[in-house]
């Protein structure tokens, strides 16, 4: 299934969910705010309740709007830019290629296999970036595409395995990268 | 126990997504059937209509109001259905249009129309609307001239609402301008309660999911086992709700609607939702 057709399908039924308004105390702010800093996991009965409750989503989602604007506001103060500017030159190798043009962060796509079918991408910021972090990253392109997600290590790092059916190479003949708050 | 003002001003979005489930759920068809045989300017047709619609829900509404320990939102919604002058008139002129978006399965518009009302008299009863609405059309205004900077630049529109937070606070800050809010909750709060992007559950729950996926174990949640082992034809039809699928020849809206309807009702059994 595409993802944006799960989305949607998702979404459409937590619209249709009713509200019977049966928990209003079960899941609380500085709880949400741990799970969205990462530094706490939802246990199974929270998890539930956070499918099963409208208002308990609306304000996992009003305080992640919150936490993101805060995490672009930093940025934007230090003069971080979002975007990574790169345009490929090849389709098909078997030797990593390094993408370092934004100051602070590089990527690394690195070929699984010398056909250019399997990959592994990997991010490091810079220690300056990563401590302006309140939370994890996503690297994505501009169309739309979720490259990485999660929280760097300790040595500012984070890697995933590529998912997509297109390769990342292709991608980024027509899309730039970008860094948004997770 | 929150009075009725905050209810209005701290649970809005809230109070909202009941407006919407009640009025576009389990009563719209009761609205439509009416409104759709007498639509034009406002006649006593009309307003027939709208009051009989109004009274299910109020009937409804009070009803769950009246339980023990009820959620004080249940009263608060009541007077917001006060003034029928207003709702008939809103209606009726809009009623052709409205009309004619639900033939083709689309809701927005009568939702538009409902929730103008809803939020002018949210703020009639709070007495926000002298100072809420004025803040609103200058943060929309901002909201604009950033968006048009944006596009010089080569971009788009945004997309990221935090983003465009971020953006707003920096210019608010730069300009030292007066009488708008000056922290990342505060601007938050005026785009849930005025842009229509956020006054829709599904709009909201579709900005959410990534979040909701990446904290939630979904593992057991086969969305796609359970939406393919859905009969044909409430397949196609949600398909056509969720924009995936052009409408095919041969079924009327309304049998549309009632097999999106019926399937998403059996989704969500299906996955204990």
């Amino acid at each position: 299934m595409h993802p944006e057709t799960r989305k949607r399908l998702l979404a459409a039924l937590l619209a249709a969910q009713p509200d019977t308004g049966e928990h209003p105390q079960a899941l609380d702010e500085a709880r949400l705010r741990q799970a969205l800093t990462g530094t706490v996991e939802l246990s199974p009965a929270e998890q539930a309740l956070l499918l099963h409750d409208p208002s308990a989503r609306q304000r996992l989602y009003a305080l992640r709007d919150a936490q993101r604007a805060r995490q672009y506001l930093i940025w934007k103060r230090l003069g971080m830019a979002t975007q990574v500017s790169y345009l490929a030159a090849a389709d098909v190798t078997d030797h990593p290629v390094t993408i370092d043009t934004h100051p602070h962060l590089t990527v690394k796509v690195f070929p699984l296999d010398a056909e250019g079918t399997r990959w592994t991408i990997f991010l490091k910021v810079s220690e300056t970036l990563q401590e302006t972090l309140l939370s994890g990253l996503r690297l994505l392109d501009s169309g739309g595409l979720l490259w990485l997600i999660g929280q760097v290590d300790a040595d500012g790092e984070l890697s995933m395995d590529w998912a997509h059916a297109e390769s990342p190479l292709q991608r980024l003949h027509h899309y730039e990268l970008r860094i948004e708050p997770r | 126990m929150p009075d009725e003002q905050h209810l209005y001003r701290v649970e809005w979005p809230r109070l909202r997504r009941h407006l919407y489930r009640v009025c576009l759920g389990q009563y719209r068809q009761l609205l439509l059937d009416q409104l759709c045989r007498c639509a034009g300017p406002v006649s006593d047709d009309v307003t027939s209509a709208v009051e009989s619609w109004v009274q299910a829900i109020l009937t409804d509404l009070a009803r769950q109001a009246q339980v023990p320990d009820a959620w004080p939102g249940w009263a608060a919604l009541l007077p917001l259905f006060g003034n029928m002058v207003r709702l008939s008139r809103d209606l009726g002129r809009e009623a052709e249009a409205i009309c004619q978006a639900e033939a083709h399965g689309d809701s927005s518009h009568l939702w538009n129309v409902l929730h103008a009302y809803f939020t002018d008299e949210r703020d009639a009863l709070d007495g926000g609307g002298t100072w809420r609405v004025p803040i609103w059309r200058r943060l929309d205004h901002l909201r604009r001239e950033l968006t048009a900077r944006r596009q010089q630049q080569g971009g788009g529109e945004y997309t990221d609402l935090a983003e465009l937070v971020a953006e707003l606070l920096l210019l608010i800050e730069e300009r030292k301008e007066p009488d708008v809010p000056r922290t990342v909750e505060g601007l938050l709060a005026y785009f849930y309660a005025f842009d229509p992007i956020y006054t829709q559950p599904f709009e909201e729950e579709r900005q959410g999911i990534d979040t909701l996926e990446e904290l939630t174990d979904l593992g057991w949640f086969d969305v796609q086992r359970a939406f393919m082992a859905l009969p044909v034809e409430l397949r196609q039809a949600l398909e056509i709700r969720l924009g995936l699928r052009v409408q095919p020849l041969g079924y009327s809206p309304r049998t549309l609607r009632d097999r999106a309807e019926r399937a998403i009702q059996r989704l969500r059994q299906a996955l204990t939702l």
